[in-house]
């Protein structure tokens, strides 16, 4: 018994100076994580060069990689895409609210994409990168759909080093030179080269659009939201449908009517409380139908079509607000 | 409740303090409660299909038991049968042979609507309802005497840490360990927190990690071509190896904790030098299972031959038919049967051939050209199990060899350079141990070393699960049999 109780103590003590070493291990990589690791991925950079502006931006563009692949900010003065891949409204709400609640001069702009996955319930839980979005959404409203897996999520938000080696391996071999300026990543493949890109266009809508409903609830007020507050601080709102193949229109429109939908969309907007009034919609939803070319994938655009979309919108733009 | 969860690392620990704190008396009551409560994390209500296995398996056990002829006992077995084989049939197999049924009178253009059952197949059917099985069929044969504790059978049929997957255990191994007394063993306990820290290095380094590009290519097969559906295939080989084994570890690892030893059931299967020895190695339990419970009964070798060739497949696809209601594992299954027979047939030619090349001399040339030729056998079979149906395993076999996919992007599936750095060297690094474990005794090795030695290997290992596994509490693959 004795000697039972002896080899507990034992066992005890070991497994208390593994413990201590093991955190101390998580605490010290976490760091160095922090350190080394995040300024090199697109996010990092993309909150860096926000964080470094010199001076303000007259626009600043939010939404998913849509935006984030499609709008070129050195073709449109004064702006800055802070988009990030899989933003929601309910992402961006958040991230909107720290901008235009901060102490700083506003934007006298925002825009936001309206595509036809834009509401869709399947984005709605999406929330990867749990550790970057901290800073502006409460750790409550990240977890709102994961109350079984709170302790997962707060070690991914706290402690994001588990799991994420790789991003050391990346740093050492220096194969994520993701270029970044501000805030756009471009995408370098051409759609048009693309083998069989019915079949793609139809899997990447099948992936947006089966099993989801059109308009999530949350993402829905959360919108709203975000119109209601750009309103409120004076702020012009630009919604942009961004273009896509005809591929993937056509195998969205297997799964969601497109009329129907933009519809209710028509009906969200003039919900908000200034019904609307001063927002501009812009449709390049069929722009490039004819030019694969510009498009890195089925609903992506590459250097090319995010250069002659700007440019485009940089004219529709001023018709608004002046760019310096 | 899954291993590889934030739950389990909080449920296990209590139990096992608790286990060591309460008197040896109440501990199958302690295991027993955290059993169903491992299960019902999952579906509770599903629990009480296993209550309703137990209670038919003990009541036949005891019948059988208490039975004057065999008559009598062999009235009991059936109904064993019956329930257990009813419940795997209506829960798993009732869909698919509606739909098969469906098929065949296609084919003499009659009409037939299949009837659907919507039923969620209760996690780890296949493994719970033939372990119980096992012990109807070794109390009639008189191998053991039926349990009479009702709570101890209760928990042979639910011990947590085999419930959902195995080893399937069999009652003369388990049964009696749950009477004995086990005390707190710096030595078995440190044992078995390795084996589980293998296991989980198996699982979430290297077979959630795979598992990624398989899912990518194997997911849109028609988009790869060529080397990188050459390389899913083998990362899928290593992967479905990985997990199955990594779970089998970690409940080995759990149970010798507490005292219990659970048997092998993976032994380096990808060393193997024929499928007959594959077999050896893969899944024991239930390769055992089957060679005990359905090979010798239809007169395993001792027949004639094509009647021993005949029993032999039927095995295998029974065994197919076991993993899932899907045609894609009959066929995985008939192929290991023809692998077999096939093996059996040519087995003279096949030492003729090698003579004549002379490969016979090399013995080291020879061992790797058989295991190369069974791994290769073995990964054409994964194909098929891997896939949802014929023709996209179809389409994979007539692609693995066409096409030269040069794009950097479709070559790492999915992966980044770091990642698919990352996946090769875990699978290098552990079939490095692996071929170590083939010529020495690893633990011992280990004992043998200073603490300087040991200790940095272990948290090495620690660390590298820690930074390099992935957390998304991914599903062990043989959960959904």
């Amino acid at each position: 018994m004795k000697n039972t109780e002896n080899t507990k103590y034992v066992f005890f003590k070991k497994a208390a100076v593994l413990g201590f070493f093991v955190a101390l291990f998580l605490l010290v990589s976490n760091a160095l994580y922090f350190a080394w690791v995040v300024p090199e991925t697109v996010i990092g950079k993309t909150d860096k060069q926000f964080e470094d502006r010199d001076g303000n931006f007259d626009i600043i563009f939010f939404g998913d990689s849509h935006v984030l692949s499609g709008i070129d900010p050195q073709y449109i003065n004064g702006s800055f895409n802070f988009a990030s891949t899989g933003e929601n409204y309910f992402q961006t709400y958040y991230k909107v609210k720290k901008i235009l609640e901060s102490d700083g001069e506003k934007p006298k702009a925002i825009a936001l994409s309206i595509d036809l996955h834009s509401f869709s319930s399947t984005r709605v839980k999406d929330f990867g990168n749990l550790w970057y979005w901290k800073k502006y959404v409460p750790f409550e409203e990240m977890v709102r759909f994961e109350e079984e897996n709170k302790t997962q999520r707060w070690m991914q938000t706290y402690v994001p080093v588990i799991g994420k080696g790789t991003g050391f391996v990346e740093l050492f071999l220096q194969s994520n030179k993701a270029n970044v300026t501000l805030g756009y990543r471009a995408l370098n493949e051409d759609f048009e080269k693309a083998e069989n890109r019915k079949k793609t266009g139809e899997k990447r809508a099948r992936f947006h659009f089966r099993n989801a409903e059109d308009f999530d609830e949350l993402l829905v007020e959360k919108f709203s939201k975000i119109i209601d507050l750009a309103q409120e601080n004076g702020v012009e709102v630009f919604l942009i449908k961004f273009p896509v193949s005809k591929e993937y229109l056509a195998g969205a429109e297997k799964y969601i009517d497109a009329e129907k939908y933009y519809a209710n969309f028509d009906d969200i907007i003039s919900k908000t409380k200034k019904k609307g009034e001063g927002i501009q919609m812009l449709d390049y939803q069929d722009e490039f139908f004819d030019n694969p070319g510009y498009l890195s994938d089925s609903d992506h655009l590459n250097y090319r079509g995010a250069k002659a979309l700007s440019i485009f919108l940089e004219k529709e733009i001023e018709k608004v607000i002046s760019l310096d | 409740m899954l291993f590889n969860s934030i739950q389990f690392l909080i449920f296990f620990p209590t139990v096992i303090l608790l286990y060591f704190w309460i008197p040896y008396r109440y501990r199958w009551i302690l295991l027993l409660i955290a059993s169903y409560y491992f299960y019902m994390s999952w579906k509770p209500e599903y629990a009480v299909l296993i209550l309703l296995s137990t209670a038919v398996d003990y009541y036949a056990g005891i019948k059988m038991g208490d039975a004057k002829d065999k008559n009598e006992k062999k009235k009991y077995l059936f109904a064993s049968f019956v329930f257990n084989l009813g419940l795997l049939f209506t829960f798993k197999y009732f869909n698919f042979f509606s739909d098969s049924f469906r098929l065949f009178v296609d084919q003499f253009s009659l009409q037939f609507d299949p009837i659907h059952l919507k039923l969620l197949l209760p996690v780890g059917i296949s493994f719970y309802t033939f372990q119980s099985l096992s012990y109807t069929i070794d109390v009639y044969r008189e191998r053991i005497k039926p349990e009479r504790h009702f709570g101890i059978f209760a928990l042979y049929v639910s011990f947590f840490p085999q419930l959902v997957a195995g080893p399937i255990e069999r009652a003369d191994n388990l049964l009696p360990q749950f009477r004995k007394k086990f005390d707190f063993d710096y030595k078995r306990i440190t044992d078995g927190l390795k084996i589980m820290l293998w296991g989980f290095f198996l699982k979430v380094v290297i077979a959630d990690r795979l598992g990624m590009a398989v899912e990518q290519a194997y997911g849109n097969p028609e988009q790869y071509s060529g080397l990188p559906l050459l390389l899913a295939t083998y990362f899928f080989s290593f992967q479905i190896y990985c997990d199955f084994a990594g779970y089998s570890l970690i409940a080995i690892g759990s149970a010798q904790i507490m005292g219990y030893n659970l048997m092998d059931n993976f032994r380096r299967p990808y060393f193997s030098k024929s499928i007959a020895e594959f077999w050896k190695r893969w899944h024991i339990s239930l390769s055992t299972w089957f060679r005990d419970y359905l090979y010798i009964p239809l007169g395993g070798n001792r027949v004639a031959k094509s009647r021993w060739l005949f029993n032999l497949f039927v095995v295998f696809l029974v065994s197919g038919l076991w993993h899932g209601a899907n045609w894609n594992f009959v066929i995985w299954g008939g192929l290991h049967g023809i692998y077999l027979v096939g093996s059996i047939v040519t087995e003279n030619i096949r030492n003729s051939f090698v003579k004549i090349i002379g490969l016979s001399k090399i013995p080291k040339v020879h061992s790797f050209v058989k295991i190369f030729i069974t791994f290769h056998l073995v990964a054409l079979g994964w194909i098929f199990f891997r896939t949802d149906n014929v023709a996209d395993a179809w389409y994979i076999i007539s692609h693995i060899f066409s096409g030269a996919e040069l794009s950097i992007e479709r070559f790492y599936m999915g992966f980044s350079q770091a990642e698919f750095i990352v996946a090769i060297l875990s699978i290098f690094f552990m079939e490095s141990v692996h071929l170590m474990q083939e010529h020495i005794k690893i633990r011992k090795f280990f004992s043998e070393r200073s603490i300087f030695f040991r200790y940095p290997v272990y948290i090495i290992i620690l660390a590298v699960i820690l930074l390099f596994g992935v957390f998304e509490e991914t599903d062990f693959i043989y959960f959904q049999f």
